[in-house]
Formats: C-alpha cells, structure tokens, sequence
C-alpha cells in the first residue's frame, strides 16, 4: 500500500522538478507559475500520504518502538536547528535546554513529536517567540514547546489530537496543515508510554507539556 | 566522464533518474537485480544507485553479492528506496551500502551524495 502510494507520487514530483529546471528561460512567468504551484502541491499531498501511512499503521498495531539510549538535549538540539527555517520573520526560538539523564526510548517517533509540535508551533506564531524547554523530573525528562501564536480557543482543547480535525484559527494566513500532526503526536506518545497535556489561550499563546521516561514493554497506553 | 549504473524496476523511476543525471555522467540502466549484477561486471560503473524492491534478486542480494566479489566490492554503492521507514539508513548501512537515497529524490541530496562517492 505504501509502495503503490509513494512511486506515483515520486514520479508527479520527480517530473515536475526535472521541468521547473530544464524549462528556465523558456517557459513564461505564468507557464513557470503553474508549474511551481503543481510542484508545492504535490509536496503537500506527500506529506499529507505519509501522515496517513503513519496512522494507519498505528491502528493497525504494526508499529514497532526501536528502543536505544538517547541523548535528549542532543536531540531536542537538532530539532531546534531544523525548525529554525519555518519560523515567521521576528520570531525567534529560545532554548532552555537543562541536562537531562540519558533516556530509554525511540528516537525516530520523539523527533517526530517534537517536529510536529514545533512546527504547529512555527506555523501559528506570527511576532513573539517559540521556547523549547528540556528539564529532568523525577521520571525522566519533561520537554515543553511554547509559543506566543495566536492561541487555541478553550471548547477546541480537548479535540485537537482528533484526526483531521483543524481549529478555526483567525488570523492565521498558513493553513496548509493536514490536520493530522497533533493525531500522531498524541498516537506516538501513547506508543511511548509518556504523557502529554497542552494549554492554550486565544490570542496569547499555546504551551505543550510532555513527559517522557525509560520506554518499558507493555507500557503503551491504549489509544 | 564518471560512468553510473542505474538499478531500478519500475520504469518511471529509472527514467527520472536518468534525465536527472544523463547530462553529468554516462548512464547504464539494469531493470532487476539480476541484471543489475551483470552490467556491474560488465561495465565496472563507477557508482551504483541500487533500488531494494526489485524483482528476480532484491537490493539486499545484489549489495551481498556485490560485496563479495573482489572485482566489484569497491564500487560505491548508494540505495535508493521508497521505504522512508526509521532505520532503514541504518540498515542500508549495515547491508554494505555506502549511503542511501529515499525517494521522492530530493535533487540536491542526489548531487550532494554522488559527488562525494565519485571523489
């Protein structure tokens, strides 16, 4: 299913591109336009198959946890140079990155929830700062991402890891989400046996909490 | 100029590859992993940009066997898949590849990566 979903749209992208290069100087601006546009649509519609893919193999049981010591605050790092990109102009990132005791986990799926929040984070924040937060708890670590967006009204808080579910968010110009990013990350921490709360005011601001410790089998909580 | 071979079944994707590269390098194309053996015997390619899903003998094989074989085990040997599964880099890795490509190919990463197994 995922082959079958992938190589069209590695051809549709592929093809677009070889276009958009060999065609410089010959296509006009609006031919070169619509070529662009297929271009972004397409690489929406990938991200879009690959949210989906993602799902439905946690549904389907079929996801493994690829356990291994992880450097936290080296990865919370990483994710921070690679959203860095996404933030609007003026926006700038704080990191409050404490040392944290090397955890048990999977670092596939934890760089996934952390791209997801801080993307969402990124996206919806248009003047203020994003802080990316990693302290040591009891239990092993506790991450935070928080922004100064443009909020989450409090009747949609407790809808927002429903799949396909997008608030109705005033204001906010960039709307190419799938509607799937929070879905995973509520899905991925299960996977992980963590736990995660957010909070959020309109207008102010939005702030995930999650809570992580040393990944045990059994330990998933059902979705 | 660098000579690359091309092992890839499905036609759409070799194609894509071979307008991506056929200006900078002269460009050998097997469609399975049976094939794709042979011509690396017979061309001595410089590179090989291997797809793991193929009929016949899969990526896994032919990187086995390719390692395996005193003439050809130094050629560099980059994998290419739609698998964008966690892991698979490593596994590719630890398979005897040089270095891994996941597809939709990303251009620059293409570039990037041949050019530095070429050197």
């Amino acid at each position: 299913m995922s082959h079958d979903l992938r190589t069209p749209m590695n051809a549709i992208i592929g093809y677009t591109r070889i276009l958009l290069r060999k065609t410089t100087g010959v296509l006009d601006g609006r031919q070169y336009r619509n070529l662009e546009n297929i271009r972004i649509s397409a690489d929406q519609l990938l991200v879009l198959i690959n949210d989906i893919l993602d799902l439905s193999r946690i549904e389907a049981g079929h996801l493994e946890v690829r356990v291994e010591p992880v450097d936290v605050r080296q990865l919370v790092s990483e994710c921070a140079v690679a959203v860095a990109p996404l933030l609007q102009p003026g926006v700038e990132l704080v990191q409050q990155l404490e040392p944290v005791p090397t955890l048990r986990t999977d670092p596939d799926r934890l760089r996934r929830i952390l791209t997801n929040l801080l993307g969402n984070a990124a996206k919806f924040t248009h003047r203020g700062r994003v802080t990316l937060s990693l302290r040591p708890v009891a239990e092993g670590v506790e991450l935070g991402v928080a922004d100064t967006g443009i909020g989450i009204p409090e009747e949609e808080l407790p809808h927002i890891y429903d799949e396909f579910r997008q608030v109705a968010r005033k204001g906010s110009t960039a709307q190419e989400g799938t509607g799937l990013g929070l879905a995973i990350v509520k899905k991925y921490v299960d996977l992980l046996g963590g736990r995660i709360a957010a909070d959020s005011r309109v207008g102010e601001g939005t702030r995930f909490v999650l809570r992580l410790s040393d990944w045990k089998p059994g330990k998933e909580t059902a979705p | 100029v660098k000579k690359i071979l091309i092992v890839e079944d499905v036609e759409m994707n070799r194609d894509l590859l071979v307008q991506l590269l056929e200006d900078r390098y002269a460009l050998v194309e097997a469609t399975d992993g049976r094939q794709g053996l042979e011509a690396a015997a017979r061309e001595r390619p410089d590179l090989i940009l291997l797809d793991i899903s193929l009929p016949e003998v899969d990526g896994w094989e032919v990187a086995r066997r390719l390692r395996a074989d005193p003439d050809l085990r130094h050629i560099p040997l980059i994998a290419v898949t739609a698998h964008a599964m966690a892991g698979d880099q490593e596994k590719a890795l630890q398979a005897g590849f040089d270095d891994y490509l996941s597809k939709p190919i990303d251009e620059d990463e293409l570039w990037a990566k041949i050019a530095r197994h070429l050197s």
